[in-house]
């Protein structure tokens, strides 16, 4: 899911169309890279003791958040704004459950906790530039 | 079913790392190392002579008296630097264990976390190797003690975890300011290949960290080297006992050898059965039996046979729905064993178990391979009931993927059934009752002790324990025992006038 929004921005970011937004979708971008880093230095971290430990708990089903991001070129700013939001608020209710999760151990569960809070800063971002963008 | 990519590109032949640079060794045969689940070669490993040890070691006592004389704050923040590079290369240095190791991807990764962590453990030292002090031990007179390092050690390393072994040792021994010689094990080779790709990047002052490839003249070489001041072994008890231990010590070496293991898992009544069996999985047939820490018999306590049946099932369809295939495929619970040969061994154990008359409730010479991959060194998991503690079953380390059940009245019977085994490395027991489980702790005589954990592996920071003929020496790998087996104990009394 990351990796989707990671190529949804960075394309906004390399989109002409869209010049005097350039940095703030490069900064979604290295945030989204650092966000995903998280995600697997915690999985890279807890392994092993999930395995030796035998820790077994009943997980989230990924296909309730999977989402489809069509990439277009043609779409507007603000459809693709919308597009990223739609994106982002999956991602971030999936953090959000996992991170609320009492069966996951807890390096895990704070992990995505952080990145849902990150999210729901982002989502805050999207929506004042949603605002921007249709008023012009 | 998601196949990781391959991070083999093409088949080298391996080098050994001395004195900072990749050297061709002299030598005597050239082995291939084959991926036992796609039974595609990996690479070539050179068998080095003993010349080569030798240019190893002097590489290393040539290095070792500045090596010795660097602040250990300097030393420690290399190990920091090579932290940060393991991590960097944490996922290709896992899935190059799975392609020679067959374990399955998460079970490589977990070992190449295990072996980050004695790094940063080791970058700790300053304060570790601290000694400690008394004034006026007389009046006017003070008396302190201050650790140092002895010189060149020396590591052989075993198969199964070729990443993490060496791990255990090294980086002690280097952080304390002594320098060292690695002998991976010739199976396995290419984990400890990219290792020391990643210490030659850290910027290791060259001499201090070696590598030599080779089996046993490479062994023998270090077992006679006068200037190897010690040993860390890890195998089987053979050759731990009768020829690392025996030899090293007769020569004047520190030895430290953890050998082989038959390791006794106890079900209370009371036991919270989920977790249990889903602990049990992982211990008997994780890294398809190939771990020292890995369950063998699987003793039930108590005389309720509805117990006893109802959790046998549950660990019986547990088995069954293990998924057997390639560990690059992360849907892969259980990998092949590591050669054709290991596998051999453990079809023998097999054949006599039945021989020996216990009921062999799963079979695992049948199995289905995820993704068609040739069935070479592929084995599924099998379960043996009715064994009786004096089969060879039993009694022998099998090393593969073999469960032995047994059942026993009460717990006495079953500590006393551990207590009699000749290996002490682990044992768990699974039970709700505190009581129960302090008792088992204080009385089994084996190293380490699961209390609801089935593979009661030490963390870098706690020494990894192991008793009777499951180890030789006087202090164990990792934590605080390593750093006492590193260096010396010196005593210094001080008068001024």
């Amino acid at each position: 899911m990351q990796d989707l929004l990671i190529e949804l921005y960075g394309g906004l970011a390399r989109d002409d169309r869209h010049s005097e937004w350039r940095t703030t979708f490069e900064l979604f971008t290295r945030e989204n890279r650092r966000e995903k880093e998280t995600i697997d230095r915690a999985y890279r971290e807890a392994i092993t003791d999930v395995l030796e430990v035998g820790l077994s708990s009943s997980g989230l089903n990924p296909m309730d958040y999977e989402f489809n991001l069509e990439l277009e070129d043609s779409l507007s700013l603000s459809d693709s704004v919308r597009t990223a939001f739609v994106g982002e608020e999956n991602v971030r209710r999936f953090c959000e459950d996992v991170g609320k999760s009492r069966s996951i151990i807890s390096d895990i569960s704070r992990a995505f906790e952080q990145v849902a809070k990150r999210k729901l800063k982002r989502r805050e971002t999207l929506e004042s530039i949603l605002k921007k963008t249709t008023k012009e | 079913m998601v196949v990781l990519e391959e991070p083999i590109k093409e088949v080298r032949t391996l080098r050994n790392y001395v004195n900072g640079e990749w050297v061709e060794p002299s030598y005597s045969e050239l082995r291939d190392v084959v991926n036992p689940a796609t039974m595609k070669l990996c690479a070539k490993v050179p068998i080095s002579t003993a010349g080569d040890v030798n240019a190893a070691v002097e590489a290393a006592v040539e290095a070792f008296p500045r090596w010795r004389r660097t602040p250990p704050l300097t030393r420690s923040r290399y190990f920091y630097r090579l932290k940060e590079l393991m991590e960097g290369s944490f996922e290709e240095m896992s899935r190059v264990s799975v392609v020679e190791h067959g374990k399955i991807i998460d079970e490589a990764r977990g070992e190449t976390r295990r072996g980050i962590e004695n790094v940063e453990v080791a970058t700790g030292i300053p304060s570790l190797m601290m000694g400690y002090n008394l004034e006026d031990i007389s009046s006017g007179i003070d008396e302190c003690v201050v650790k140092q390092p002895l010189g060149v050690f020396a590591c052989i390393a075993p198969f199964n975890f070729p990443l993490m072994v060496p791990l255990w040792f090294m980086p002690y021994a280097v952080a304390t300011g002594n320098t060292y010689v690695v002998k991976p094990s010739p199976w396995t080779p290419m984990s400890q290949t990219k290792l020391f790709e990643l210490i030659d990047e850290a910027g290791f002052p060259p001499g201090v960290i070696n590598m030599v490839h080779g089996d046993a003249e490479a062994v023998n070489a270090i077992l006679k080297h006068p200037d190897i001041k010690g040993i860390s072994f890890v195998g089987s008890t053979s050759i731990g006992r009768d020829i690392i231990y025996r030899e090293g010590a007769a020569s004047g070496k520190r030895v430290q050898a953890q050998c082989g293991a038959k390791n006794f898992l106890v079900v209370m009544p009371d036991a919270i059965v989920d977790e249990t069996v889903s602990s049990l999985m992982t211990s008997f047939f994780g890294s398809t039996g190939q771990r020292c820490l890995a369950g063998a018999n699987l003793v039930i306590v108590g005389e309720d046979d509805s117990f006893y049946r109802r959790f046998l099932n549950r660990v019986i369809i547990g088995a069954s729905n293990i998924k057997i295939g390639y560990g690059l495929d992360e849907s892969t619970q259980m990998g092949p064993l590591q050669a054709e040969v290991r596998k051999k061994r453990v079809l023998g154990f097999i054949g006599k178990g039945v021989e020996e008359g216990a009921k062999l409730v799963r079979d695992g010479r049948e199995f289905e391979v995820l993704g068609g991959y040739p069935k070479n060194c592929f084995i599924g998991p099998s379960i043996f009931e009715g064994v009786a503690p004096d089969m060879v079953v039993a009694k022998e380390e099998i090393f593969g993927p073999v469960m032995n059940v047994m059942r026993t009245k009460d717990l006495d019977a079953a500590i006393g059934m551990i207590n009699a085994s000749e290996y002490g490395n682990s044992v768990a027991i699974f039970t709700s009752s505190g009581k129960a489980a302090r008792r088992f702790q204080y009385e089994v005589t084996c190293g380490n002790v699961g209390i609801n954990v089935g593979i009661p592996a030490p963390v870098a920071f706690f020494p990894f324990s192991g008793m009777k003929d499951s180890f030789f020496g006087d202090l164990h790998g990792q934590g605080r025992d390593a750093i006492e087996f590193f260096t010396e104990r010196k005593v210094v009394i001080t008068r001024w006038f």
